[in-house]
């Protein structure tokens, strides 16, 4: 007992700690900042416990082809993304003096207008997004805690808050980091204990390959499914890999980079760590088919591997990272939500009273959503990864590394984007009607798939209208 | 020997996965052993 209290102790001792590194600085500039803690503070906000206990339950039900996701998040979403869009990016915001991910891309195409409706957007979206990751963590800890379910959820979007509030994006990236380490160790615990219980993970290979197929590992525990199921995993791959490159939140966290240099000692820490969460999450939950019994739902494999495998302690750290994972994707998405409603939306410069007025909005708006279950909310939780992906992809890509700039391309594109991708889910997934609208083929085809496509068209009609914008992209990158 | 056996008994979207994921892991490894070069701009 005494353990438990020194390490939950510990931990928001040096939580505090690194929150207060951001004193004196503006909220939204980063300062000098390693490359140790940008890895680890890209990771952590990648990856939520959605991501963790969620995808690691789809890991029991479909097997070793989760490897996918893992491969597609490392090598798209961190190596492809750090090559080519990271530096890029930095430079672009430097040149165009964007204190945030909306200024980048309105001042880039030169479009205040559509810096407005993208600052709108995220603070919608990513706000009521927040308050599903802010219950993730609270329903975690209710687990351990004797506190009732609403209470938790207060306390956690407050400590969010204080984060934000007292570390601006300085004090973000370093608790980041420290959680994202936590994630690390719990996670490392866990691959340890499982292979250790299976007999080494070539033993657990083999053994996973004896076992009969079922309806979603239709081709065995060591093949991509066949139908829908593969198509499923391929899609996952894509939304999860793809549609992170123009997340405001991840395109923050390319502002803080200082030279070239570093972007090659990020990228190789960055997919290490992440080869270990994410790779070695799914692998060691493909393999607990071998040791646990039938769960009740996939959402319980996790805990129960924790449960059944980790000392009291080990069980202590892993709720500290999974709490972590929630944690830091719900302060970087707090953070945008707050910079959109006091700078973005008023087109000036945020004052310290209008930047906590910000945070107020977004604890009341998240710690509230959490509170009530409505469609509406769920709807925006679902959607918002998908939504903002398909919105901002194709613009943000054209303008940092094309150097393409035109107002009316990108506000086609993000329009179009949007419209889709909110179509699609409206009217041919499950979201709305039992029976989607458009029939069971349209069903399969995920809506940011359908919004990037349609955004894309956006942009080439955009720009073949926008004669005197083509003119004008003449962006040096420095 | 073992190991070549146990990892072909995973079909090749898996197999390229699970190397590709150990081929991070190398990299990664070996990057902090041999200093980086800054690409060229």
């Amino acid at each position: 007992m005494l353990v438990d209290v020194l390490i939950w102790a510990a931990y928001i001792a040096v939580f505090i700690w690194l929150a207060r590194k951001g004193q004196g600085h503006d909220a939204l500039a980063a300062g000098k900042v390693g490359f140790g803690i940008q890895a680890f503070a890209y990771v952590a906000t990648y990856i939520s416990a959605v991501a963790l206990v969620g995808f690691g339950g789809l890991a029991y039900v479909y097997g070793m082809q989760m490897l996918l996701v893992a491969a597609g998040n490392v090598w798209l979403g961190t190596w492809l993304v750090y090559r080519y869009l990271a530096w890029p990016t930095a430079v672009c915001r430097r040149n165009l003096q964007a204190r945030t991910p909306t200024q980048l891309l309105s001042k880039g195409h030169k479009s205040p207008m559509l810096g407005k409706l993208l600052s709108v957007l995220f603070a919608v979206f990513l706000g009521v997004y927040a308050s599903a990751v802010i219950k993730g963590a609270a329903l975690l800890l209710a687990q351990i805690l004797p506190v009732p379910l609403w209470a938790l959820i207060w306390l956690v979007a407050f400590v969010v808050a204080f984060t934000v509030f007292v570390g601006g994006l300085r004090g973000v990236l370093y608790t980041e980091a420290m959680q994202g380490f936590v994630m690390l160790i719990g996670i490392s615990m866990l691959i340890w204990a499982v292979c250790s219980r299976v007999g080494g993970p070539l033993e657990g290979i083999a053994a996973l390959a004896q076992l009969a197929p079922t309806d979603q590992a239709n081709e065995g525990f060591l093949a991509l499914s066949m139908g829908e199921q593969g198509w499923f995993i391929i899609s996952l791959v894509v939304v999860t890999s793809v549609a992170v490159w123009a997340q405001p939140q991840m395109i923050q966290r390319h502002f803080a980079l200082s030279s070239a240099r570093q972007v090659n000692h990020i990228t190789p820490l960055a997919m290490l760590v992440l080869t270990v969460l994410v790779g070695g999450a799914y692998f060691i939950a493909a393999l607990s088919r071998l040791i646990l019994p039938e769960v009740a739902s996939p959402d319980d494999v996790m805990p129960m591997l924790v449960k059944m495998l980790l000392p009291d302690v080990g069980l202590q750290i892993f709720v500290l990272a999974i709490v972590s994972a929630s944690l830091s994707t719900a302060t970087a998405i707090f953070h945008i939500a707050v910079s959109a409603l006091a700078e973005d939306l008023p087109g000036k410069k945020a004052t310290r009273g209008a930047w906590l007025g910000g945070i107020a909005f977004c604890v009341i708006l998240s710690g509230g959503c959490a509170q009530i279950k409505g469609q509406l909310i769920a709807l925006l939780c679902t959607t918002s990864w998908s939504i903002v992906g398909a919105t901002v992809l194709v613009s943000y890509v054209a303008l940092v590394r094309f150097g393409k700039r035109s107002a009316l391309a990108a506000s086609l594109s993000c329009g179009a984007g949007f419209a889709g991708c909110l179509f699609w889910y409206l009217m041919a997934q499950k979201t709305l009607f039992a029976t989607p609208l458009l029939g069971s083929s349209a069903a399969l085809i995920p809506p940011f798939f359908v919004g990037f496509a349609l955004s894309l068209l956006g942009w080439t009609v955009g720009w073949a209208f926008d004669h005197e914008g083509r003119k004008a992209s003449s962006f040096n990158f420095g | 020997m073992e190991l070549l056996s146990t990892i072909m008994l995973a079909d090749t979207a898996v197999l390229i996965a699970g190397l590709s994921l150990v081929a991070a892991l190398v990299t990664a490894l070996f990057s902090f052993c041999i200093p980086g070069r800054a690409p060229r701009r």
